[in-house]
């Protein structure tokens, strides 16, 4: 029988505030994730699209529903999963080198392991001569390859990214976006993805959710059949390329409409 | 040689910026010196320097000194270890921080030297008492910081650490301890006046050696240069004592800040 890395099944979120009114952060989601599969989540701010990726991070329970991890469902953070937040997240008070190692030294691996470990993703990272640096003396990119660098490093079956481009600016973002993609070409891991960018999703990944305004509810799953094997003006430049991201944009464009729609229609 | 200019450097740097105190100084001794206030009422700046070596000299300074300090580090020493443990302890556990949260809101304004003479009449006029007192300063400070320390810290830093494999029980030691650091050594530095206060303070109170002693005691006997030339010394003492632990603190923190 076959078995998806990841099913999401049939998950609801109710956030109860201690005041005011009961919010439904995600309304009954289901979907599921093949092993080596590179997905996307998509949707206007409060979509719930955050609040999907800490339940199968297991930061959050669910309301209702379950998440199957090889077909275990999911109580609690595991090492199976590695994040990625757009904040980096990194232990301030660990160098570059000490962040990497983090995962590593919780493993119990040999000095030797960690430190061969630790070089391998330095370079990968391009962060040579920054590695006995601290977080604060670093800028927004290279703050997150570190941060991808030690989720990286630990090896984790599925990478977890809470919109991790989403604080840099156009230029590092662009480079970011190739170097994930590389990474995922050569380590094939299972990647989802949450971004508010329709362009990022579609050139990063194979497939994209498009989740629906509050209540969070998937609108549509959308294949994105590219060679993502070509260099990124080729795929940026193809004409499905272009054709998937109207596609994908219009989806999201109903659902900002709405939001915005309520008050004033003059607004797009 | 670099190092000889390094070193000069900074001495001048250093004399530079401390020249306004040198202003002070040289002001006090020009109107003493014309006679534009009594020496009955401030002693002459020279005259204190000479009663500083004369003390100095005699072991009473140092003596005193000593007292002050023991009392003020063995309060403050005792008051970052409860208010540490007390602070962590109500920032993670509910029933703890129920407990203990409207007590320090009450407490809190309170001038805690206005409890030495009670503590005096149970503790009699006793190291024990001075040290009780200086505790008791310099106990809120440390708790207030180190709770709210514990209650700033990212929660997705928990979450990090618990995906790379660290068990809860160790978030505690991995990850609350280092990031609420910097709010534990922000208390320190907050209560290490206090402490210096609220000793003086106590030691006016009552007390029958310490810096405080000293000085009220040469005030009541009108010999107002050596009295300030007490004040002057502690004065000097407390300035290094914040450079000490400042210079501490700045190394402890280098990963900190922006």
């Amino acid at each position: 029988m076959h078995l998806p890395k990841l099913v999401v099944n049939d998950v609801s979120k109710v956030f109860k505030p201690i005041k005011g009114e009961p919010v439904v952060a995600l309304d009954r989601v289901n979907f599921s994730v093949e092993e080596g599969e590179f997905v996307s989540i998509v949707g206007p701010s409060g979509c719930g699209k955050s609040t999907l990726l800490y339940i199968i991070a297991g930061f959050i329970p669910p309301t209702s529903g379950e998440v199957l991890i090889d077909g275990k469902p999911v109580k609690e953070p595991g090492p199976d999963r590695g994040i990625v937040f757009q904040e980096y997240a990194l232990f301030p008070w660990r160098t570059v080198e000490g962040n990497i190692r983090y995962g590593l030294e919780e493993k119990g691996l040999s000095k030797e392991e960690i430190k061969n470990i630790v070089k391998k993703y330095v370079q990968m990272m391009r962060l040579e001569g920054f590695e006995h640096k601290y977080p604060k003396e670093l800028s927004g990119g290279m703050k997150q390859r570190v941060a991808l660098a030690r989720t990286l490093a630990y090896d984790p079956d599925i990478l977890l990214m809470d919109e991790p481009f989403g604080a840099l600016d156009a230029q590092t973002r662009e480079i970011m976006q190739e170097e994930l993609l590389n990474i995922w070409r050569k380590t094939r891991k299972t990647i989802i993805f949450v971004t508010h960018s329709v362009e990022e999703a579609v050139y990063l990944s194979q497939r994209v959710i498009v989740m629906t305004h509050r209540p969070g509810r998937i609108k549509s799953i959308i294949d994105v059949n590219i060679d993502k094997s070509q260099s990124r003006i080729d795929i940026l430049a193809s004409p499905d390329f272009i054709k998937t991201r109207n596609l994908v944009w219009s989806q999201v464009r109903e659902e900002v409409l709405k939001y915005y729609g309520a008050g004033s229609g003059s607004l797009l | 040689m670099v190092r000889v200019a390094g070193v000069f450097y900074s001495f001048i740097k250093s004399f530079y910026k401390s020249f306004p105190v040198f202003i002070v100084f040289g002001f006090w001794e020009l109107i003493t010196l014309l006679n534009l206030v009594s020496t009955a009422l401030l002693p002459r700046f020279s005259s204190v320097i000479i009663k500083i070596i004369e003390l100095l000299y005699s072991g009473i300074l140092l003596q005193n000194i000593s007292v002050s300090l023991y009392r003020a580090f063995s309060g403050l020493a005792i008051g970052i270890l409860a208010g540490v443990i007390l602070g962590f302890s109500m920032a993670t556990k509910r029933h703890i921080e129920r407990f203990f949260y409207p007590i320090i809101t009450i407490t809190f304004p309170l001038p805690k030297v206005a409890l030495a003479p009670l503590i005096i009449v149970w503790l009699g006029v006793t190291d024990q008492a001075a040290i009780f007192i200086v505790f008791l300063g310099t106990l809120l400070p440390i708790i207030v910081n180190t709770y709210y320390g514990v209650l700033s810290v990212d929660k997705r830093l928990l979450w990090s650490a618990l995906s790379l494999g660290t068990p809860p029980n160790n978030l505690f030691r991995k990850v609350i301890v280092p990031a609420s650091l910097p709010y534990i050594l922000n208390g320190i530095k907050i209560a290490l006046p206090t402490a210096f206060i609220v000793i003086i303070s106590a030691e006016f109170v009552a007390s029958r050696a310490g810096v405080g002693y000293l000085i009220s005691g040469y005030g009541a006997l009108g010999l107002y240069d050596y009295m300030f030339a007490v004040i002057l010394i502690f004065i000097i003492l407390c300035f290094i004592v914040d450079r000490i632990v400042a210079i501490l603190s700045k190394r402890l923190l280098k990963w900190h800040g922006g």
